[in-house]
C-alpha cells in the first residue's frame, strides 16, 4: 500500500516537472518568435528608408584612424552610423558631421551604454586622408567619431555592398593635391548584427535623425 | 556748337566713370560666414548673400584671398543619389535680384589654407567683378550662421 503511494507521488512530482519545464520552454520560444517577427517589418512613418530585409555587410578589410582593422566584425554588437567623404571636404561632409554632433548631444545613452552608436566617418579618398588626419578631423566634431579609410578594391568592396557611389574630378596633374571628390552623401544605419537597416538621404536635420534612430532602436531592439 | 559737343562728351564720360563706380557699390553683402573648419582641413567654405541693388546684372568672375592658395565658386548638387560639386567659372547677380551661397547649394570653396583660421577671425576675399571692379568681402568664422547683419560696400 505504502510503496503505491510513494509510486503515486514520484509520478506526479515528474509529471509537475515536466510541465514547469514545457510551460519555461514555452515562453521562451514565443518571446524569440515575437522578437525576430518584427525583424522584416519596417516601422512607419520615418524620413529614413528602413529596409526590411537587413543586409549583412561582409568581406571588407579597411583600416582605422588608429591603425586596427576596420572589418565586418567591427560593426557587430552595437548600432553604427556610416558617412562617406573626405578631409578636403568643404560643405557636405563638415555640415553633416556637425548634424551628427548635434545628434550625439540628444542621445539618451552615452558611450559604453547598451544601445549607444557609432559613427564611422568613411574616407574614400585615402590618397590624402591617411589614419593620423582622418583622427584629428573626427574628432573636431567629436571625440567619439572614428576615421576609417583603406585601399581602393577595399573601400570599393564596402560602398558596392551599400550602393554608395564616389568618383574623383580631374586632378590637374600627378602632383595636384586638390582636386575634388564626389561622393554620395546618404548616411547608413547598421544594426547590431552587422547589417544595413536604415539610409538617411539629405538634407541632414539633426532632430529627425535623432528620433528616427531611436524609433529604429526601439523596433528592432539593441 | 562745339561747346554742345564738348559738353556732350564730358557729360557722357561723367556718366560712364560714375556708373563704373556704382556698380562695386551696388553689391550689398549679408551674413557672410566661413564655419570654423578642423585645424587639419585645408579647404574651408564661404557662405554669404549678394544683393544686387543696381539696375545692370552684374557677374562676379573670380576671388581670392590672401589666406589661402585660390579661391571657387562651387554648387553642390546631387545627381544620381550623388553629391558632386560643379565649378562655376562665373557668378551671375541679375539687377535687382540677390543670390544666396549655403550650406548645401553654392559656396564658395577656399582652398589651400596657409595659415590657421580660428572661430571670431576674418577672412577677407576679394571679388572681381565682370566690369573689372573689386570688392572685398569679411567672411566672419564662425560655428553657426550669424542672424541678419547688413554690410554695405562702396568703391
Amino acid at each position: 500500500m505504502q510503496s503505491e503511494k510513494k509510486a503515486a507521488s514520484k509520478n506526479f512530482i515528474l509529471l509537475a516537472a515536466i510541465g514547469l519545464i514545457s510551460l519555461a520552454a514555452g515562453l521562451w520560444i514565443s518571446q524569440q518568435v515575437l522578437i525576430n517577427s518584427n525583424d522584416t517589418q519596417v516601422p512607419q512613418n520615418l524620413d529614413a528608408t528602413v529596409l526590411p530585409n537587413a543586409r549583412p555587410l561582409v568581406g571588407f578589410n579597411l583600416i582605422d584612424q588608429n591603425g586596427s582593422q576596420f572589418s565586418p566584425a567591427q560593426l557587430k554588437g552595437q548600432w553604427s552610423f556610416l558617412f562617406f567623404g573626405f578631409t578636403n571636404c568643404p560643405d557636405i561632409c563638415p555640415t553633416t558631421l556637425k548634424v551628427m554632433q548635434s545628434v550625439w548631444k540628444t542621445l539618451p545613452t552615452k558611450m559604453g551604454e547598451q544601445g549607444h552608436p557609432r559613427l564611422y566617418f568613411v574616407s574614400v579618398d585615402p590618397d590624402r586622408d591617411k589614419p593620423e588626419t582622418l583622427k584629428s578631423y573626427v574628432q573636431y566634431f567629436n571625440p567619439e567619431f572614428i576615421g576609417v579609410t583603406g585601399k581602393l578594391n577595399e573601400l570599393d568592396k564596402l560602398t558596392n555592398q551599400i550602393g554608395i557611389l564616389y568618383g574623383y574630378d580631374e586632378k590637374e596633374d600627378d602632383k595636384d593635391l586638390e582636386y575634388i571628390v564626389n561622393h554620395s552623401a546618404q548616411l547608413i544605419l547598421v544594426d547590431p548584427k552587422g547589417r544595413m537597416r536604415a539610409v538617411i538621404s539629405p538634407p541632414h536635420i539633426a532632430k529627425t535623425i535623432a528620433s528616427n534612430f531611436q524609433t529604429i532602436r526601439v523596433f528592432y531592439g539593441d | 556748337m562745339s561747346c554742345a559737343k564738348n559738353f556732350t562728351y564730358i557729360s557722357f564720360i561723367y556718366l560712364l566713370l560714375v556708373s563704373a563706380a556704382f556698380s562695386a557699390g551696388s553689391l550689398s553683402i549679408e551674413n557672410a560666414w566661413s564655419p570654423e573648419a578642423p585645424p587639419v582641413a585645408k579647404v574651408m567654405a564661404g557662405y554669404l548673400k549678394i544683393k544686387n541693388n543696381s539696375n545692370n546684372d552684374i557677374k562676379i568672375q573670380s576671388a581670392s584671398s590672401n589666406l589661402f592658395n585660390r579661391v571657387e565658386i562651387h554648387l553642390t548638387e546631387m545627381t544620381n543619389g550623388m553629391m558632386r560639386m560643379i565649378k562655376q567659372e562665373n557668378l551671375n547677380i541679375k539687377a535687382n535680384g540677390h543670390i544666396e551661397l549655403k550650406p548645401g547649394g553654392l559656396h564658395m570653396m577656399l582652398i589651400g589654407r596657409k595659415q590657421p583660421v580660428k572661430k571670431g577671425s576674418i577672412i577677407p576675399v576679394t571679388l572681381t567683378l565682370d566690369n573689372g571692379e573689386k570688392t572685398t568681402i569679411n567672411l566672419m568664422v564662425k560655428d553657426e550662421p550669424q542672424t541678419e547683419q547688413h554690410q554695405h560696400h562702396h568703391h
